[in-house]
């Protein structure tokens, strides 16, 4: 019998779901009252809490009108923004690596990110801003979803999809994609130059409402639709033809998560560009902590890609204030060392068996 | 006798313009096990791939209780028949436990789950290694474990590939005893066995193939004719009355000889 397992504990302990979901809420409550009430202008909770039921109109309390409007409109804005997109990624992140039964999968292999590069790049580059300020985003999500659309057709043979033919698929269309960016980064001018890299390194600063307005029925859509999928993707782990046996179609769960992954993690990074290593590591730690059964990884990685992502926002803009650091850089930094890290206690570990 | 629940009929398939599987006609019914035997090659795990539903024939039909199998949902199909694969890769650590539950994906009966697992991790030993890793087990533990989610499952129709292969005596014997109790209690178990004695001890009837036909459908000690066996094996082989009990004893030569090669 050939058989193995990546990350996961060598005994049997556990965090039941009920345990660790209410620890992440917890964590991510308080990551969000730090970052609200802290930066340039610091707003004491209590203030916050005025803000807030002013604008619910439970209180009629004077505001200090710099205090409402940056708690409102540039802080609250912006935490929501970082745990949908954190929870986007992270759930994504761990729906891939259940339909491949690969934990190195992540969305980007499907040609989401590189898609979504290509769709703002060329918004940015061709000087298209039919949709005003909200161009780039549009047309970010149309290539998210027309590159992974292209990926998933390329790779599919008599009506089914192997998995080693979509990744390679991925990693081909992958490198085509790439260089159309690359061409047009070339043809690009110095500030279209500013605009692209800015956006490639992701950042959540500039985030309005209306952007969380945006993001919100896409990641509400995945977070009620994705997690129903947990049983099936636990048939899968067993194998596709053994899925068959117990009665899942890995052929249409595949369809339907790669569809819901493209729009969900499309939309995510339409806005805020790439947040690197989310989707990776997330679903890694949950299953470290929580254990493999995929209602407890895909649930998990919500709470915990959410909580991430915030936390990184917080560090950006914390650690060289009263600049900012962009986001993407964070959890590159932190995802790609944390991401060696398992890698090498994985290999030494299979070494040592 | 009762109707048989699975029917093969006149299945051929032929890949890369060969032909693997040969007009073969197969029928199980409940109660039954039968054995599928035959040299490497000979077509058995890919005849039991066709039973399963996983490959088409190109020819021919195969019936699960008088339905084409390709107009049944994987859903409805899992509930009236199990898949023992010869080996199964699990990504992720799941314990032994876990994947055992795997195999309740499609049941939709009234059961007490916790109890069904446990009771298919005692039918084949596995209890004491259930809250290990899956993937820390030994080939032989692995069987085990993955003929357990087979029994989790719940159906009435098995199909077993080599479940004895990585397997030490007691096991081999146990996980036979197991499959002679599912057919007593009305399932009809189909399985791929190399060893002949096995076969010979536990099961009701052999179908013996040989380069995608099938050779014999008999019972035991008909089906094993030292002449055939001897034949398609290509090696010399000798039958005689079990010594201790009735049937038969198949014994091999150590050395194949060189003239009986051809």
């Amino acid at each position: 019998m050939t058989r193995r397992a990546t990350g996961g504990p060598p005994g049997a302990r556990r965090v039941p779901l009920r345990a660790l979901l209410p620890v992440l809420g917890l964590a991510i409550v308080m990551v969000a009252m730090w970052s609200v009430t802290t930066g340039a202008l610091a707003a004491p909770l209590h203030q916050v809490l005025d803000v807030l039921a002013v604008r619910a109109h439970l209180s009629r309390v004077n505001l200090d009108p710099i205090v409402a409007t940056t708690v409102m409109d540039i802080r609250l804005p912006r935490i929501a923004m970082g745990l949908l997109v954190g929870a986007s990624l992270g759930l994504c992140g761990a729906a891939m690596q259940g339909v491949f039964r690969n934990p190195l999968a992540d969305p980007g292999l499907i040609g989401v990110s590189a898609g979504a590069g290509l769709g703002a790049v060329a918004s940015i580059v061709l000087g298209i801003d039919v949709f005003g300020r909200t161009t780039i985003a549009i047309a970010a999500f149309a290539g998210a979803l027309l590159i992974s659309s292209v990926v998933y057709q390329l790779s599919r043979a008599h009506g089914r999809t192997k998995v080693v033919a979509l990744l390679l698929t991925g990693i081909a269309v992958n490198a085509v994609v790439t260089a159309g960016i690359a061409y047009l980064i070339f043809r690009a001018n110095d500030a279209q130059l500013r605009s692209v890299t800015f956006w490639q390194l992701g950042s959540l600063a500039t985030t309005k409402w209306s952007d969380v307005r945006l993001v919100l029925p896409f990641a509400a859509v995945g977070i009620i639709a994705i997690p129903r999928f947990a049983k099936s993707l636990d048939a899968m782990a067993l194998g596709e033809r053994e899925a068959r046996h117990v009665g899942v179609d890995p052929d249409a769960v595949r369809r339907r998560l790669l569809a819901l992954c493209a729009m969900v993690t499309g939309a995510a990074v339409a806005l805020v560009g790439i947040v690197a290593f989310v989707g990776l590591v997330v679903p890694h730690l949950v299953r470290l902590v929580a254990g493999p059964a995929h209602r407890s990884v895909l649930w998990g990685s919500v709470f915990g890609g959410a909580l991430l992502v915030s936390s990184a926002d917080l560090a950006a803009r914390k650690l060289v204030a009263p600049q900012e650091l962009p986001l993407g850089v964070i959890t590159a930094l932190v995802g790609g060392v944390f991401f060696l890290y398992l890698l090498r206690r994985t290999v030494l570990r299979a070494d040592a068996t | 006798m009762t109707d048989p629940v699975l029917i093969a009929t006149d299945v051929s398939l032929t890949l890369g313009g060969r032909a693997i599987l040969d007009r073969v006609d197969l029928a199980a019914r409940p109660g039954e096990l039968v054995a599928l035997c035959g040299p490497n090659g000979a077509g058995k795990t890919t005849l039991l791939r066709v039973l399963a539903g996983e490959l088409t024939p190109s020819t021919g039909s195969v019936a699960l209780t008088g339905r084409p199998l390709d107009e049944w949902k994987l859903r409805d199909l899992a509930r009236m028949r199990a898949v023992l694969p010869q080996q199964t890769t699990i990504e992720f650590a799941f314990m032994a436990r876990e994947v055992v539950a795997l195999g309740l994906h499609a049941r939709v009966d009234d059961i007490d789950e916790a109890h069904v697992v446990a009771d298919a991790l005692a039918a084949t030993e596995s209890t004491h290694f259930a809250d290990r890793l899956y993937a820390r087990l030994s080939g032989g533990e692995a069987g085990r474990v993955n003929l357990s989610r087979v029994l989790a499952q719940g159906a009435t129709v098995l199909l077993l590939d080599e479940p004895t292969a990585a397997l030490d005596i007691r096991h081999q014997a146990l996980t036979m005893a197991t499959a002679r109790r599912l057919a007593d209690e009305g399932c009809a178990v189909i399985a791929v066995l190399h060893d002949l004695n096995l076969a010979a001890a536990y099961t009701d009837r052999i179908v013996l193939m040989h380069a995608g036909r099938v050779r014999a459908d008999a019972p035991p000690d008909v089906a094993l004719d030292p002449d055939l066996i001897t034949k398609i094996y290509e090696h010399p082989i000798s039958v005689i009355p079990h010594p201790l009990r009735g049937g038969v004893l198949v014994i091999t030569d150590a050395t194949p000889h060189a003239e009986s090669s051809r």
